[in-house]
């Protein structure tokens, strides 16, 4: 386990570079823009940074050849895979954070009421859909690579978007029924919508391991 | 004799080439040359010898110990040299030590400070900024500063200047003077090899050729040189690698053989280089 928190860490100076004032005034700037239509636009596109995000390791590590680096270091691969799951979930619910925070910044701001349960809500829900979308991503980094597995990574999300635009069109009746479901029973909800998130993890992180054991470099 | 790396039958299978049947060791406190032309399976050996590779067949023993699954036993051991850095390319080398620090036991900072002081890295620069010769060194630097007793290197003199060379050549001399400390050299400019290496390992198209002392490989072999009118048909089977030019031939023979050829050819002492360069020549003649 020690392992696999100094690889998160190892991953964070990875990233390190890359977190500049400069880049996160473009990320506040980006979340401005968005909030003259809503607070919640601007905190789906903060948190959809993270989704951004979750490539630039494997393209830095690709670039530098930095898989040589863990083996060198002794990392074993299950804790890179481990680690890397471990920190694309941090990462994600570390800009959830701060994407509560820079909405309720420019509320008041704004001079507009802070809506902390709709807030919450924002952000609980966009963490486990795109932490879902990233457990689809990272099994095919891990196989390809960033600059193969790029391309194929952001089919999930086309997938996505298109069952929205087709499905709720059918389905809306089904739907409107089970969000009514969910609404009246809140902690099954929340039970059964971690429990499913927790399976998509540990699925998805086992399909990874599999994959990275079989690379060479 | 103890060993620091035993190597017996190992095979890596790719589509279009493979290395078969690699077996060599590594003796405590000597360094080895691992030579052979561009594509002869020294990177593919070597990675595997690390754990980069999954193998097809063989075993890889460190320290004495199986290398497989050894999961952070080894790492603090073992210092990599390899032909590009593995770093970031925006890392400096503040944060290389940042980086790779805790997975040492043994890491030591003020070591790594002398080491950068030495060999006038500036901390604040990073890497895509420094010339290929302070990469080198820098990886050097980190794989001395954490009391590594196996150094491996890959190909770490190519593209340096002969000054960087020696330079690097001199501290892996000054490494060895600890009788615990050995090195696995791999490189295809062997003259740095004549001077600081005790044994060497010589790959070709795949396969092990030779592996024993530096001394007996350079004493078993000598450039022959004379004119193609001198020698018989049976004498010419002898020569390896033979270049004829108008004036004669040029060719490495083994040295027991001189005696079976005529007294008029003129024979020398060969080079490290010239018995790669024959072996390969050989080596094609036979394909």
């Amino acid at each position: 386990m020690n392992k696999t928190l100094s690889f998160m860490k190892l991953d964070y100076v990875t990233l390190r570079p890359y977190v500049t004032m400069k880049n996160l005034f473009i990320m506040i700037a980006v979340a401005l823009f968005f909030t003259v239509q809503s607070n919640t636009s601007s905190i789906s596109i903060l948190m959809a940074y993270g989704f951004m995000f979750t490539g630039y390791p494997f393209a830095v590590g690709e670039k530098c050849n930095m898989d040589e680096l863990y083996i060198s270091l002794s990392i074993s691969r299950n804790a890179v895979v481990g680690g890397r799951y471990l920190f694309t979930i941090l990462m994600e619910l570390c800009l959830g954070v701060f994407a509560c925070l820079v909405s309720v910044l420019l509320s008041l701001l704004l001079h507009r009421p802070i809506e902390a349960r709709e807030t919450l809500i924002v952000v609980v829900t966009l963490f486990f859909v795109l932490s879902f979308l990233q457990t689809l991503q990272l099994p095919v980094f891990f196989k390809m690579g960033y600059a193969k597995g790029k391309m194929m990574t952001y089919m999930p999300l086309m997938v996505l978007a298109f069952l929205i635009i087709v499905i709720s069109k059918h389905v809306s009746k089904v739907l409107s029924r089970f969000i009514e479901w969910l609404s009246k029973n809140p902690v099954t909800a929340i039970t059964s919508g971690i429990l499913i998130w927790l399976l998509t993890v540990l699925i998805s992180y086992q399909i990874a391991l599999k994959l990275y054991k079989k690379r060479d470099f | 004799m103890e060993y620091v790396l035993e190597v017996t039958s190992l095979e890596k299978q790719y589509e279009n080439f493979s290395v078969k049947n690699i077996s060599f060791k590594v003796p405590k406190g000597y360094i080895m040359g691992f030579i052979g032309p561009n594509g002869a399976g020294k990177t593919t050996t070597i990675k595997a010898i690390l754990g980069m590779l999954n193998i097809s067949s063989g075993n890889i023993k460190l320290f004495g110990k199986d290398s497989q699954g050894m999961n952070g036993q080894f790492n603090d051991k073992i210092g990599i040299v390899m032909d590009t850095p593995y770093f970031a390319e925006d890392w400096n080398a503040s944060d290389i030590e940042t980086a790779v620090s805790p997975f040492y036991q043994h890491w030591n900072s003020e070591t790594y400070a002398s080491l950068l002081e030495k060999f006038s890295i500036d901390r604040k620069k990073k890497l895509r900024d420094l010339s290929r010769g302070m990469k080198v060194k820098l990886m050097v630097s980190v794989a001395l500063s954490h009391h590594a007793t196996f150094l491996v290197l890959d190909e770490p003199t190519s593209g340096l200047d002969p000054v960087a060379r020696e330079e690097l050549c001199d501290l892996l001399s000054e490494f060895v003077t600890d009788e615990n400390n050995s090195v696995l050299f791999s490189t295809h400019i062997t003259s740095d090899l004549e001077k600081i290496a005790d044994y060497i390992t010589f790959i070709l198209n795949g396969e092990i050729v030779y592996t024993g002392l530096k001394d007996d490989l350079m004493e078993n072999y000598s450039l022959a040189k004379g004119s193609l009118y001198e020698i018989n048909e049976e004498q010419r089977k002898l020569l390896i690698g033979a270049r004829e030019y108008s004036t004669g031939f040029e060719a490495m023979v083994k040295t027991s053989d001189i005696r079976k050829l005529p007294n008029e050819l003129l024979t020398e002492p060969i080079t490290l280089d010239e018995i790669i360069v024959f072996m390969n020549k050989e080596g094609k003649t036979d394909e």
